[in-house]
This record gives C-alpha cells, sequence and structure tokens, in this order.
C-alpha cells in the first residue's frame, strides 16, 4: 500500500507535462566509491609475476577512498585483454569498471606491460596503458595505472606515483634498544628505503619541492640539527645547529628557503633560511611559542602554531623575499587547540590536528569560510600531510599504543584508509610532491 | 365546160390524146390477137416519102423501106403503145401508188398521228412517269437527304448524345470517384479522429499507467544510480535515453553535462545498470518511452541530510 502510494507521488512528481517526449526526474541516488574490477595480469605460463601489479593497483585506489575494489573470489573471469571479455558476466558483478592487464618478460629483467580499462556497462575502453620496464619499476608501473585510473574516472590527478617520508621508532619501550628510522617508501608504504638510522630521534621530514631532497632534525649529535640530505646520494649537509630548539624544516615553494622554528633567541619564533646565502629572517617575535610553521603555495605567507593567545591556534603571517614579515593574524578559532597546519596545494584549505573533546584529530580549515571540518574519528593523530593532488591527507594515528599510518580523503565523509602496518612505531608521515616521470 | 377546156386547152388535149391512145390501145390489143393490119392512127404525125417509082427495087426497096418503115413505124407505134401502155399503167400504177402512197401516206400519217399521239401521249405518259419518277426520286433523293440529314443529325444527335453521356458518364463517374475519394477521406479522416479520440481516450486511461511505469522507471534508475564520493551535491544532468519494446537501453546521450565528467558518467552508469527498464508492454505505451529525457539531480529532499 505505501509503496503503491509512493509511487503514484512519485509518478506526479517526476512526470514533466510541458514536453512532448517524457521527462524522468531522478532524484537522490547514493554517493560510494566506484566498484571496480583489477583482474590479475597474466603472466607467462605457470610463471609467478615477480610484482602483483593488480594488487598494488586495487590498494591504491581503494585506499584513496574513491574505489572499492572487487575481491579476487568475485571475479567472474580473469582475461588479460580487453577483446577477451564475457561483459554480461561482469554485470552481474557489483563492478562498473573493469582492468585487465598482463606482464611479458621482453629480456632480461625487461617487462612490458599492458592494461586496459573497460566500462563494463557501456562495453568502451576508458583507456589503455604501454610500458616497458626493469623489473625495480614494475611497482611504480602499478602506481602509473592507478594515477591513470584515477585521472580517467575521478578527474583529477592521481597521488599514487609519488613517496611518502616518515620516522619509525623501534623498540619505543626499549630505550636500551630504542633506534629510529627515517624512511622514504612508494605512497602505499611499500618498497621502503631507509634514509637515516640513529640511536637519537629524528624527526619532521620535510620534501624539497623538487621531492629530490629531505630537511629533517636529528638528535644524533645530541642536540637538535637540520639537515638537508639528498635522496640519490645520501649526501646530506648541516643547515641550522643554533642554540636550543632547530625544529620543524619547511621549504619554501621556490625551494629558496627554508622556514623553521629557532629558540635562538631565547623563545621560538619563526624564522625563513634562504638557503644560498645561509642569511636567516626571523618571521616572529613573541613571547609565545611559535612553531611548525608552512609555506603558502604562492610563497607569500606562512601560517604556524602559537600559544600566543593561551591556546595552541593557528596564525598567518604575510611574509616576502626581503623585507619585514607582517602582523600574524589568528586564523582558527573553532576549540582550544589546533596545531601543525599545512596548506592545502591550491592554498584554499588547511590540514591542521584539531582537539575535540580530548580527542586530537585531522581536521581541514576551509581559509575562506574559516570553516572547520574534523575528517577522523581517531584519539591522537598527528603530523598530517596533502598529497600532492590535495585529494588525500596522510597522517600517523595510533592504533593499540602504536604508531600507524592512515590516509583520509579530503572531501567526502567515509572512513580513513588505513596503510601498510609497519613494524614499529610510525610517525611524521609527509607526503613528496609529484615526481618527474 | 368550154370555159374549162379554153383555160384548160393542154389538159384537154392530152385527156383526148389519152383517151385516143387508150381506145386505140384497146383495139390494137385486139387485132393483134388477128392477122397483122397496119392501121393508121388519126392523130399520129406520120413523116411519109413519096416512092420513087423509077427503080422497083427501088420500089421494091421503097415498099420494103415503106414497109420495114411501116413496121418501124408500128413496131415503133406498139412500142409507143406498149410505152403508153407501160406508162399508163406506170401512171396508173403511180397513180395507184400515188393513192395507195397517199393512202400509205395518209395511213402513215394517221399512224404517225396516231404513233405521234401515241408517242405523246406516252411521252406525255413517259414524261408523266418520269416526272413522277423524278418527283418520287427526287422526293426519294429528298427524303434519303433528309434520311441522311436526319440520321447525320440523328447520328450527330447520337454521338453528341453518346458523347455527352460519356461526358456524363466521366462526369458522374470522376464525381463518384471524387466522391468515394471524398468519402475516403472523410473515412480515413474519421477513422484517424477516431484512432485519436480513442487515443486520447486510451492515453488518459492510460496516463495511470505511464506515470506507474515513469516511477518504476525512476526507482529502478535511481536505486542504481551510484555517485562518485567526491562530486559535489549540487550538480544536475540531463540525458536522452532510447529503449527497447524490451526496456534494454540502447543508447544514452549526455544532452545538459553537469559539469563533472565521473558525475556524467555516473548518470551514463546508472541507466546503463538498471537496464532493462521497466517499461509497458503494450506497443503503443511503450512508444512514450520508447525515447526519453532523464533528467539526474542527486539533491535530497530537505531534511534528509
Amino acid at each position: 500500500m505505501f509503496q503503491q502510494i509512493f509511487l503514484l507521488i512519485l509518478a506526479f512528481l517526476f512526470i514533466m507535462p510541458s514536453t512532448y517526449a517524457l521527462e524522468i526526474e531522478i532524484k537522490g541516488g547514493y554517493q560510494s566509491a566506484t566498484p571496480i574490477a583489477i583482474v590479475p595480469f597474466s603472466w607467462g605460463e605457470g610463471q609467478q609475476s615477480p610484482v602483483d601489479i593488480a594488487k598494488i593497483i586495487r590498494a591504491d585506489l581503494s585506499r584513496s577512498g574513491l574505489f572499492s575494489p572487487l575481491k579476487l573470489n568475485e571475479l567472474p573471469e580473469r582475461p588479460a585483454y580487453g577483446d577477451s571479455i564475457d561483459f554480461a558476466r561482469w554485470k552481474s558483478t557489483a563492478a562498473e569498471q573493469l582492468g585487465v592487464g598482463a606482464i611479458k618478460p621482453v629480456g632480461k629483467n625487461k617487462y612490458e606491460v599492458t592494461f586496459q580499462l573497460l566500462d563494463i556497462f557501456s562495453g568502451q575502453k576508458v583507456f589503455s596503458y604501454r610500458n616497458t620496464v626493469d623489473g625495480k619499476n614494475l611497482r611504480r608501473i602499478a602506481h602509473q595505472i592507478s594515477d591513470n585510473i584515477y585521472e580517467k574516472l575521478v578527474q583529477e590527478r592521481g597521488a599514487f606515483d609519488t613517496l611518502i617520508a616518515y620516522v619509525v621508532v623501534n623498540n619505543n619501550r626499549d630505550q636500551k634498544n630504542r633506534t629510529y628510522i627515517l624512511a622514504i617508501a612508494d605512497s602505499d608504504g611499500f618498497a621502503e628505503k631507509v634514509i637515516l638510522k640513529s640511536k637519537k630521534p629524528i624527526m619532521s621530514p620535510a620534501w624539497s619541492p623538487n621531492g629530490k631532497r629531505l630537511a629533517y632534525v636529528s638528535f644524533e649529535k645530541n642536540r637538535s640539527v637540520i639537515y638537508i640530505q639528498e635522496l640519490k646520494t645520501g649526501k646530506r649537509q648541516v643547515i641550522a645547529k643554533f642554540k636550543g630548539i632547530n625544529s620543524g624544516p619547511r621549504w619554501s615553494p621556490d625551494g629558496k628557503r627554508i622556514a623553521m622554528t629557532l629558540s635562538k633567541d631565547g623563545n621560538s619564533e619563526i624564522y625563513i633560511m634562504h638557503l644560498a646565502s645561509g642569511v636567516l629572517q626571523r618571521i616572529t617575535n613573541h613571547y609565545g611559542i611559535d612553531t611548525e610553521a608552512a609555506w603558502a603555495p604562492n610563497g607569500q605567507s606562512l601560517v604556524f602554531t602559537s600559544d600566543r593567545g593561551g591556546k595552541p591556534q593557528i596564525y598567518q603571517v604575510a611574509v616576502n623575499k626581503s623585507g619585514r614579515a607582517g602582523h600574524p593574524k589568528r586564523i582558527t578559532h573553532e576549540g582550544n587547540y589546533n596545531s601543525r597546519a599545512s596548506f592545502s596545494p591550491d592554498g584554499k584549505e588547511l590540514i591542521l590536528v584539531h582537539r575535540n573533546n580530548g580527542n586530537y584529530r585531522v581536521a581541514k580549515l576551509d581559509m575562506n569560510s574559516r570553516q572547520l571540518k574534523v575528517l577522523t574519528r581517531s584519539k591522537l593523530d598527528e603530523s598530517p600531510s596533502f598529497a600532492p593532488n590535495g585529494k588525500l591527507v596522510l597522517y600517523a594515528t595510533e592504533l593499540h599504543g602504536r604508531g600507524i599510518l592512515e590516509a583520509v580523503i579530503v572531501d567526502g565523509s567515509h572512513s580513513p584508509q588505513r596503510l601498510r602496518v609497519l613494524s614499529g612505531d610510525v610517525r611524521e608521515p609527509a607526503w613528496s610532491p609529484y615526481r618527474s616521470q | 365546160m368550154l370555159d374549162w377546156i379554153k383555160s384548160n386547152g393542154r389538159g384537154f388535149s392530152i385527156a383526148v390524146a389519152l383517151h385516143v391512145v387508150f381506145i386505140g390501145a384497146l383495139l390494137f390489143n385486139w387485132e393483134w390477137d388477128k392477122p397483122k393490119r397496119i392501121v393508121l392512127e388519126q392523130g399520129d404525125v406520120i413523116q411519109v416519102n413519096s416512092i420513087d417509082a423509077n427503080s422497083y427495087d427501088a420500089e421494091i426497096k421503097k415498099i420494103a423501106e415503106k414497109k420495114r418503115s411501116d413496121e418501124r413505124l408500128k413496131q415503133q407505134r406498139k412500142q409507143q403503145q406498149v410505152k403508153k401502155k407501160q406508162q399508163e399503167k406506170k401512171r396508173k400504177a403511180a397513180a395507184k401508188k400515188k393513192k395507195q402512197e397517199a393512202a400509205r401516206l395518209k395511213k402513215e400519217k394517221l399512224k404517225q398521228q396516231q404513233l405521234k399521239k401515241k408517242a405523246l401521249k406516252e411521252k406525255q405518259l413517259k414524261d408523266d412517269a418520269e416526272k413522277k419518277e423524278a418527283l418520287a426520286k427526287k422526293q426519294a433523293v429528298e427524303k434519303a437527304k433528309k434520311e441522311a440529314l436526319a440520321k447525320k443529325a440523328a447520328d450527330a444527335k447520337k454521338t453528341a448524345e453518346a458523347k455527352k453521356k460519356a461526358e456524363q458518364d466521366k462526369k458522374r463517374q470522376e464525381a463518384k470517384r471524387k466522391q468515394q475519394v471524398e468519402a475516403e477521406k472523410k473515412r480515413q479522416a474519421e477513422i484517424k479522429r477516431q484512432q485519436k479520440r480513442d487515443r486520447e481516450e486510451w492515453l488518459r486511461k492510460s496516463k495511470g499507467i505511464v506515470n506507474k511505469y515513469a516511477a518504476l522507471i525512476s526507482r529502478k534508475i535511481e536505486q542504481n544510480w551510484r555517485q562518485p564520493l567526491d562530486v559535489a551535491s549540487d550538480l544536475s544532468c540531463r540525458v536522452n535515453i532510447k529503449l527497447q519494446p524490451t526496456g534494454k537501453v540502447i543508447s544514452v546521450r549526455v544532452l545538459e553535462s553537469s559539469g563533472s565528467l565521473s558525475f556524467d558518467r555516473s548518470v551514463e552508469t546508472a541507466v546503463r545498470k538498471a537496464s532493462p527498464l521497466p517499461v509497458p508492454e503494450d506497443r503503443e505505451l511503450f512508444e512514450q518511452f520508447r525515447d526519453l529525457t532523464l533528467f539526474f539531480s542527486p539533491e535530497q529532499e530537505p531534511g534528509k541530510n
């Protein structure tokens, strides 16, 4: 009965008598991650691919929050090429899109990778991909394919073929054997490469805009020192080992300056170091703690955390290359704790840690409306960092007393995606800029 | 009588001569039957030469001569008489002939007259007949002419009538045909009108069904309409879809893009996912669903988040 009444109401609502042709209105629908099937890539007879590309793609897409890849047991068939697909079978699955691919050895440690994405319901090819690479680059190929899928279906640039830097603390509870590792890995947390190992704390890794260098703080000399290290060569240089605190290095968008927190003048203040000359430019001058500076994408202002108002809040200050800094303005007003802010790539939002009922959570602040939106439901989030496409935020949080990495989609209301659970405590992640091909 | 002789002396002489000849001929004819005797006939002119008495011979000769001359005379006389008789006879015959001729002529004349008369009569009769015939002929000709004319007229009339009739027939047929066409047209129009009426009536009746199916389609697509997570909720999209009578979606074409390709894609996928769409089984009702415009808008009713 209810259904009939509902249908009648729908009928009256939806039939537009103005035009001769029937027009039907469809309202509502539902939002969800795009169901997509990525079939395991075919490989030569009875052989095992050195890298499960499909699995990497599935994880990437899943982590983005915008896709829900089918599980292997949900795949009705495992075609490797677009022309051998039985679409009727796929239509009965949840998938809307179908990716098929193949890896073919074409020489010593050389592989030709092909991939096609197809729209199951229209039968149309969305794109095809072909590349020949070394074995060690198969993972990267997987991420590039993920980026392609993302770009085609989301209409935004993908950020899977990027890196993350983070700090791992091993044996955190055993002070004697505790070790700190500065590492980089693919954006999915795999293919980890250790940059620095130390018995003393390593903190605040920061990417140079070209993605080739990292700045970080190391306590290996039993005091905080800011280093810059070239990833390819491992060559590093000290850029700040002033008396007191040397922390929170952040590269300017042009790569020529680094903002940092120094207490060489007695109190934590924000400075800008001009890398070419080594000249320091003091940005803040307040008796409160000013720390955790971050650049606006246009390079003309910084945001930083300051307790000059009594509680930690985010302030913004205008900067220019040679002149004096402007007067800092408080931009967060919600709650009594906001810290560790970073600009989104488009400069329209800030991502920060916001304390809410005793929980420290990742939140985003709209720079225009000053509206704050909490993105996570965890207890102790830290170091949120935007993906270069601004779609995801990577952060560290605590799970069973251990630091892990999670990513959350900035727009939307779905659960954060956990990255690979590494051994040890993971903290202070930093997402790299886009990589050059 | 004397006067008559005096005035007609010659005739009288001839008549006397003729009488003498006639009487003499009568006597002569008689004597001829007896011995021959020479008789001088008064009235005859005889030339007599004196006999030379000198010579017997001469005389005999004279006598023989005379005898011969007499003989000759007699002969001549005889011949003359014969001639006269012959002449008389001839005359008589001539007279008779004349008489006969006259009679004949008379008769002939009479006959001719009769003939003429008869001929006249005949001619008249003939003429009359001819006249009559001519008249008759003329009449006949006239009649024939008249008849011919009449026939001609009749024929003309007939032809005209036939023509007229043909024309009339044609006209009638044309009219009939027109009428039929008109009637057919009318009939068709009526059929169409009736069909339209039926259709309208049917449509009115079927509107509920159409509405029901529109709602079913809307719901089925809505249930299949999964939107991407990262699209704004104020988007909308208008598409045209074409259906098979089975409800199977043949094509989806974006009429008004939302501006977001992924949103448009979600709409297209929703329609294709929902295929086959519920459509009325009735072919005519289905026609309203063959070509549809769909308007997609994710905005929820107020209060539903």
